[in-house]
């Protein structure tokens, strides 16, 4: 009886830790949203609130501007083609700037790359031999 | 909303002219249709022009027009190259098509071979597959003419993709196939035209240098040889495009309907002809830094690129060309797809005496509730194009090592051919979800090969051709 009450305090104590930090996270991610991919591509979905900023910047870590297009109300920001880097996103006006977001890029290693990369052409040549042989082997025999 | 967006009024009454058009067109040719054969096979006497601009025509579609571009803007100058790759998917079919007309010179669908080669269980592995991927492709299709009006336009997504449904289910019904083949024939020429036009335009105002600069500054990846992701996609969409070709119901009904020594060369041809296209149309995406452009989803790339270089007028200009190319593979699948389910389904399991007159009626309906159905998962716009479309490289990719061996090697059995596209296609959902779009079809055709083969080494039977000739 007892374990089964301290087994309940103790779920009951992870579920408050847990709304508590969701919370948290949740309040974080208001500020600024962190983003991570493996192929240098980021989606950053439109908010009503971006609608008084007239730029979209992405910041590499020096704090340089890797890029900039312009704020189209209603329109997000696909942001492609990033090297393996953080950095910040933000919107600027004349007077204010904000941070919406931090992205992580680290690509996939080349190693698994090529490794997929030889299966395929192993397998391709593999294709074209087998079509080939038996297309040779159909006309000898017509 | 941007200076190049065209007023809805003017985009509803291009929607309709040009519906009107098509439907009227398809009327006509379908006047004449009296049989199943003259319907969903064109009568199998089409001759090489018409053969060569239908196959191209089918293979230039929205993956062309606006996953190309896609595909240019997330993966660089291998995504252009690795698109075009999927030309291979047709040229490789060539000797197959030939083949195919000789070992079933009767035959319907891709299903009717499947049956009778491997048996039940393959079958209904591949009806699966086969039904999947058309769906996915035909919701794919219903998306890209929502994406294209919705970034044209100031008509919503939900207004573009009823009317492309709408125009191509109505004519499709009204002509079949024949219809089908001489939309597509006009539809290529279009399409070509418009493409190198928006391409020579590209190089015209912003010009190689300024691209070149700006994405090494702003998107180095996107011509960095050694991009990881883009690597691996390369292979993967070589396989995808023939996958897709291989098993779908859209390339075998054309070999059935194309006639005697036609297939080959008409497809060889159709498939050198593709080869350069998604590299034009590709290439336009790289300038999107260059033009300051951002798209608000990558699969609406090409069109926003291509509408602030030519302005108002260039928007009317992209419309025809897209939706031409929309409008040309939806016709073909949709066609194709009531076929393998009228001649696979409900001829084959639920009237198996049916008159032609009744299969007729058949097939219509089923070409209305695909188009229903379409609409209804299009409605829920799911995943981008380009991810939708790879998403079903998973399921064909499986089926292309069992339709060669089908075709070529007499000792796969039934058995190990539906567990090869089984576990292929298993394969590569999880590649999918665990790695990414770019590799679920170069698992599931290796997984497919190796149980395939071990099929072919541990097989007892040796299966004769003479009985596939119905």
């Amino acid at each position: 009886m007892q374990s089964d009450n301290l087994c309940l305090t103790r779920n009951v104590f992870i579920l408050l830790v847990g709304i508590l930090m969701s919370s948290t996270v949740a309040h974080a991610a208001e500020r600024s949203q962190a983003y991570s991919s493996n192929d240098g591509v980021i989606t950053v979905p439109w908010q009503s609130d971006y609608a008084t900023y007239n730029h979209f910047h992405i910041l590499d870590a020096t704090g340089s501007k890797q890029s900039t297009y312009p704020v189209i109300a209603g329109q997000g920001w696909v942001v492609s083609g990033l090297p393996n880097g953080n950095y910040d996103v933000v919107l600027s006006s004349a007077n204010s700037e904000r941070l919406i977001g931090n992205i992580r890029v680290e690509h996939y290693s080349l190693q698994s790359a090529f490794t997929l990369f030889a299966i395929g052409a192993l397998m391709f040549a593999y294709l074209i031999f087998t079509l080939l042989k038996h297309q040779r082997s159909t006309s000898s025999h017509d | 909303m941007t200076d190049f967006t065209l007023a809805s009024s003017n985009a509803l009454a291009i929607l309709i002219v040009f519906g009107i058009a098509w439907i009227l067109w398809g009327w006509y040719l379908g006047r004449n249709n009296r049989t199943i054969d003259d319907y969903a096979l064109a009568g199998r006497n089409v001759g090489f022009a018409m053969a060569t601009a239908t196959a191209m025509a089918t293979w230039i579609t929205s993956n062309t027009t606006l996953v190309a571009p896609q595909l240019t803007y997330q993966f660089g100058v291998w995504g252009m190259l690795g698109y075009s790759m999927a030309a291979l998917g047709l040229i490789l079919f060539a000797p197959l098509a030939a083949k195919i007309k000789q070992l079933l010179p009767n035959g319907f669908t891709s299903g009717d071979f499947i049956y009778q080669r491997y048996g039940k269980a393959a079958w209904m592995a591949f009806m699966v597959i086969s039904l999947c991927y058309a769906l996915g492709w035909l919701v794919s299709l219903g998306m890209a003419g929502g994406l294209l009006l919705s970034s044209l336009s100031d008509l919503d997504y939900y207004t573009g993709m009823t009317a492309i449904l709408v125009i191509c289910v109505v004519y499709t019904l009204l002509g079949g196939l024949k219809a089908v083949i001489a939309t597509d024939f006009v539809q290529s020429i279009v399409i070509i035209g418009g493409v190198v036009f928006i391409a020579w335009v590209c190089i015209d105002e912003v010009g190689f240098s300024t691209i070149h600069t700006n994405l090494t500054t702003s998107q180095p990846e996107l011509l960095n040889l050694l991009f990881p992701a883009a690597i691996m996609f390369f292979f993967n969409n070589v396989f995808f495009g023939i996958g897709e070709i291989f098993h779908s119901n859209v390339w075998w009904s054309r070999a059935f309907a194309f006639a005697p020594s036609v297939g080959k060369k008409s497809y060889l041809t159709a498939g050198l002809l593709w080869l350069p296209i998604p590299i034009v149309t590709g290439f336009i995406a790289l300038a999107a830094g260059s033009l300051n452009l951002s798209p608000p989803s990558a699969d609406m790339v090409g069109p926003m690129v291509a509408a602030v270089l030519l302005g108002k007028i260039g928007a009317v200009f992209i419309f025809i060309v897209v939706f031409s190319a929309l409008a040309s593979s939806m016709d073909s699948l949709l066609a194709a797809t009531s076929d393998l389910l009228t001649q696979d389904i409900a001829k084959r399991v639920f009237m198996p005496k049916a008159s032609s007159d009744k299969l007729l009626r058949v097939n219509r309906l089923i070409i209305i509730g695909l188009g229903i159905a379409t609409w209804c998962v299009a409605a829920l716009k799911l995943a981008t194009l380009g991810a939708l479309l790879n998403f079903t490289g998973a399921f064909v990719a499986a089926t292309i090592w069992p339709i060669v061996y089908g075709i070529y090697q007499p000792k796969l059995s039934g058995g190990y051919a539906a567990i090869a596209m089984v576990t292929g296609t298993v394969a590569g959902l999880i590649g999918y979800f665990m790695i990414g779009f770019y590799v679920a079809a170069i698992i599931s055709c290796a997984v497919s090969l190796v149980v395939c083969r071990i099929g072919i080494v541990r097989s007892q039977s040796y299966f004769t051709w003479h009985s596939l000739k119905e």
